[in-house]
């Protein structure tokens, strides 16, 4: 999968495309080009019964450029279903669910809000991903209810389904976004001093994370080398942005690990310089 | 039971070739069509214009199985001609009989109303049947007033009383002047407005309430001739008596004791009904004498129900009623229980259908009975608009539970009980232990004391000062139903129709009982093991299908949140579809599979084809790919719907043109993508297109 800038380089890849596919098993007989949507990713979670979609959330990632690397996963945020971004997304994507014929059950769309409007990217017929880190979240900012337990109900209990509301409440019950956590250095882990701070952050919910003593960490360029996420939530929202500036000064800072020393690759060159010199005076 | 026989079996018909027509099928000859039914019978019935669909309906009267071979509804199927009900309608019964092949074997009466009986007795001898009394047309043994002289006739214990529209009548005032005061001062007609029945403890008092009703009479507008009745008040213990009668043999089913207090300033107000062991002083004492007044009534078949008094010196005769036991039959449960398997219900089945089994009945219940119970008649002590019934779930509890009946129901307005029409329900508790039975009464009847029966709606007013506190408006929580009431273990709904039908002793969450049900979730990870744990929090099973290929490292990828995921049974999907749904049925055993959900994207097809095949709630697959990302693009365009802008081919020239007009950058991918399991992953596909650039 590749983005090319002219038409030679497209020329160039199509035919590598099938090469490649030729080598994994060779089941590849056709190479899609599409236009490159430019704009903000949306993720809108939805169940329906019967035809009737309920929203339970509506999701913005918030990517950013860091580590050299154009879009950076940096969160999660949910959108307010009074927005106008929301207002825009919502009819759009359960227009999606109507056309492909999804009538019941959970349904996971990602739309690309467009200059020209919304465009989906996929749409998943099974509930949000990510391990459903994000459902004390959910059920924090509406108030009592996540795409998960609606799920349920849409499948085993009309009447739950049917009093369920339309849209998550707005304002929300709470402020809370999910923050990915975003390495700025590399390294082996000896110590991971920076996970004691953020779970005694007063808007601390959940902490999901891979790295542990021993990982090795890369500076993070895509969600692979992303080094785990968070999820913060308070009733007040500048407590909330209060911690997120905090874990966000962590990782600039690189307090969140303790790296191994390995002599030259984390040291500089004017530290080598010095080192020298003094090697230099011992003689 | 009561089949066996060991007369020669006579040359009879097939139960399933008879048919039993009952005229109004209400209260408990519904129960009585309904026994007849499930002995293979089948049962027309003929309803009268006196009731309404909503009481047509079987389930009213718990019998919601209960289907009938027809029914002639007057004004749709039949129309009473002057004097000629009778003929048209038996020409209506023959045709149907004719229509459906069966032979009619019986015809009764459900309701005790007068015009249902006679039109069931004419047509019973029209057709050459058992009737239920002698035809008469001269005289109504149905009013009360002439079965007191029915009873005088005979020579039996009556009501002393008179009759007239004057005072100066000499039967009345030598009445008035003779009988022992208090006395008894009513109209002999109900329904008429004012007509209030009166006991009057002195000569003065019962006159001034003769002309009281006179003029009430006089100016009542539709003026029906009412007359006044002066009778002995009856000192006593009130019994009612069901009987069965067949060829004017008469068997006793059960005989009950009101049990009346005094409770909200009124003397005699109900508190329930209790069963009498026929060897007991008032019973043995009213069982044959309401035998005598069954005869002296010409009551030769079918179910009856006396109300007697037994006074100091012997039985005297209120009513008696020619249909059965009323009150939707909701006692038929005690009896059977305390006769050890019939009630006045089977009786009247055996006595119009099975004559042999009838005779095998005990001529009165004999004791001592199986079971200690009763019918509890609730006696609210407080009035209000209900807003929560917390005392019937405690109720429901009790050990000697048995049924509940009410029509009390969120919103309802309850009232202070004075009469059978004010109490709030009747409840039937039994117990083979006595004790246990006094205990749970006396619980029942303490929760009543305590008015602890029903939550009121009260009108809230702020005594103390108001602060700004109160008036600022509370967030509401989404209210789930669910929330107060996780199941910890186990969740178990009644299965009983009636109780469903009120909706009002437990949460409808669930079809009938989640723990007789499973759900397949189709490849489980990820999120969908948390979906998983929410349908097992709500009492179901879960079977987990794995579909071809999903690694077995998939398979444990739980979320921390998850912990230790539990199935019912693990399935894998087979080659063919067929196979997969057999497994499944087999996995499932006698739990009944309710739905299919995909646990994951993997999953999707797999539960979305199950699904479709299972008759279960589904998507079904006649969107083909639907998960496929260039199907969604076109499916969209094609409905209007911005897209991506896209093409796709084998070979340079199917895609060239689109390359050559579109805006760069563009993307390019291979159009079968290898599903990527995890959704992070999933998100990572998508970002390469965006950042290799």
């Amino acid at each position: 999968m590749k983005l090319c800038h002219n038409i030679e380089e497209a020329k160039q890849h199509f035919h590598h495309l099938f090469e490649v596919e030729a080598v994994n098993g060779g089941f590849n007989t056709e190479v899609l080009c599409q236009e490159f949507l430019r704009g903000k990713e949306y993720v809108v979670d939805q169940v329906s019964r019967d035809g009737i979609h309920k929203t339970c959330m509506v999701w913005v990632y918030d990517k950013r450029p860091a580590n050299n690397s154009a879009f950076v996963y940096f969160g999660m945020v949910p959108v307010d279903p009074n927005s106008m971004e929301a207002k825009i997304l919502i009819p759009y994507a359960r227009g999606v669910l109507d056309v492909l014929g999804v009538q019941h059950g959970p349904s996971h769309g990602e739309v690309i809000l467009t200059p020209t409007g919304p465009c989906l990217v996929e749409m998943n017929v099974r509930a949000h991903g990510g391990d459903g880190n994000w459902r004390s979240l959910a059920r924090g900012l509406t108030g009592g209810y996540s795409q998960v337990e609606v799920t349920v109900d849409s499948y085993l209990d009309k009447k739950q389904f049917s009093i369920t509301p339309n849209l998550p409440p707005t304002p929300f019950r709470a402020s809370g976004q999910e923050v990915i956590l975003v390495s700025y250095s590399r390294g082996r882990v000896i110590g991971t001093p920076g996970y004691d701070i953020i779970r005694d952050l007063q808007s601390f919910v959940y902490m999901e994370t891979g790295i542990k003593v021993g990982s090795f960490v890369e500076r993070t360029v895509d969600l692979l080398t992303g080094i785990g996420s968070v999820i913060l939530m308070h009733e007040d929202e500048s407590v909330l942005n209060a911690d997120i500036s905090r874990v966000r000064e962590m990782e600039l800072n690189n307090d969140l690990f303790e790296f191994e020393r390995s002599g030259a690759m984390l040291t500089n060159a004017s530290q080598r310089h010095l080192s020298e010199i003094i090697v230099g005076d011992d003689f | 039971m009561h089949y066996v026989t060991d007369k020669p079996v006579e040359a009879t018909l097939p139960p399933h070739c008879t048919l039993l027509l009952i005229v109004d099928p209400i209260s408990t000859s519904c129960r009585i069509a309904q026994e007849a039914s499930k002995r293979g019978h089948c049962i027309g019935a003929i309803w009268t214009n006196t009731t309404d669909a909503e009481e047509r309906d079987p389930a009213r009267y718990g019998c919601a199985s209960l289907r009938y071979k027809f029914e002639l509804i007057e004004g749709r199927d039949w129309t009473a001609t002057n004097g000629k009900e009778i003929a048209v309608v038996e020409s209506v019964v023959n045709e149907a009989a004719r229509r459906f092949k069966l032979t009619i074997a019986g015809c009764i009466t459900g309701s005790g109303l007068p015009r249902s009986s006679q039109l069931a007795d004419g047509l019973a001898k029209q057709m050459g049947l058992s009737t239920c009394t002698t035809p008469t047309t001269m005289i109504d043994v149905r009013n009360k007033f002439t079965q007191q002289t029915l009873l005088e006739t005979a020579g039996l214990r009556s009501i002393k009383q008179v009759r007239g529209s004057s005072l100066d009548d000499e039967a009345i005032a030598s009445f008035l002047d003779g009988e022992k005061y208090p006395v008894v001062v009513k109209l002999d007609q109900i329904g008429i407005q004012g007509g209030k029945i009166k006991l009057c403890h002195s000569k003065q008092e019962a006159i001034d309430h003769f002309r009281y009703l006179l003029q009430v009479v006089a100016s009542s507008s539709n003026r029906t001739g009412a007359q006044v009745i002066c009778q002995e008040f009856l000192r006593g213990v009130q019994v009612m008596v069901d009987s069965v009668s067949h060829n004017s043999k008469h068997k006793t089913c059960m005989v009950w004791r009101y049990d009346k207090r005094p409770a909200n300033g009124e003397r005699n107000v109900n508190f329930g009904m209790i069963p009498m062991e026929s060897e007991a002083h008032e019973a043995a004492l009213a069982i044959p004498y309401v035998r005598q007044c069954l005869n002296a009534m010409g009551m030769k078949n079918g179910p009856s129900h006396a109300k007697c008094i037994v006074t100091i010196d012997g039985p005297v005769l209120i009513e008696l009623n020619f249909r059965a036991h009323g009150g939707d039959g909701s006692w038929c449960h005690l009896a059977r229980a305390l006769t050890d398997g019939y009630s006045q219900v089977e009786a009247s089945v055996d006595a119009l259908l099975d004559p042999a089994a009838f005779e095998l009945l005990p001529d009165a219940p004999l004791g001592p009975f199986n079971a200690h119970g009763l019918q509890v008649h609730l006696v609210s002590h407080s009035a209000g608009e209900v807003t929560s019934m917390p005392g019937f779930q405690v109720m429901k509890h009790l050990p000697s539970f048995v049924s509940l009946s009410t029509n009390v129901t969120v919103g309802s307005t309850v009232e202070y009980t004075t009469s059978l029409s004010t109490s709030p329900g009747v409840c039937v508790l039994m117990n083979k232990d006595e004790s246990k039975l006094n205990k749970d009464l006396g619980l029942l009847r303490y929760l009543e004391e305590i008015n602890a029966l029903f939550d009121y709606k009260t009108k809230v007013e702020s005594l103390a000062r108001p602060t700004a506190a109160s008036y600022s408006k509370q967030q509401k929580r989404n209210s789930r139903v669910d929330d107060m009431e996780k199941p910890s273990l186990v969740r178990i709904y009644s299965n009983d129709p009636k109780l469903t039908r009120q909706g009002m002793l437990m949460k409808r969450m669930t079809t009938i009982d989640a723990s007789k049900e499973v759900v397949v979730v189709v490849d489980p990870y990820s999120t969908g093991c948390l979906v998983v744990n929410e349908i097992r929090s709500r009492g179901y099973q879960v079977i987990a299908c794995w579909t071809l290929g999903f690694s077995e490292e998939m398979k444990t990828h739980t979320p921390g949140a998850a912990g230790e995921m539990k199935y019912f049974a693990e399935v894998d999907e087979q080659e063919d579809l067929a196979d997969t749904v057999k497994a499944i049925y087999e996995a499932a055993g006698k739990l009944r599979v309710v739905a299919c959900i995909a646990g994951g994207e993997a999953g999707v097809d797999c539960a979305d084809e199950v699904s479709e095949r299972m008759n279960l709630r589904t998507n079904g697959t006649h969107v083909a790919n639907r998960r496929d990302k260039k199907i969604q693009q076109e499916l969209i365009r094609d409905a209007g719907m911005r897209s991506v802008r896209q093409a796709a081919g084998s070979k340079w020239e199917h895609v060239v043109e689109f390359l050559q007009t579109e805006h760069y950058p563009v993307v390019l991918k291979p159009v079968s993508i290898i599903h990527l399991c995890y959704d992070h992953c999933i998100r990572y596909t998508f970002l390469i297109n965006t950042l290799e650039q």
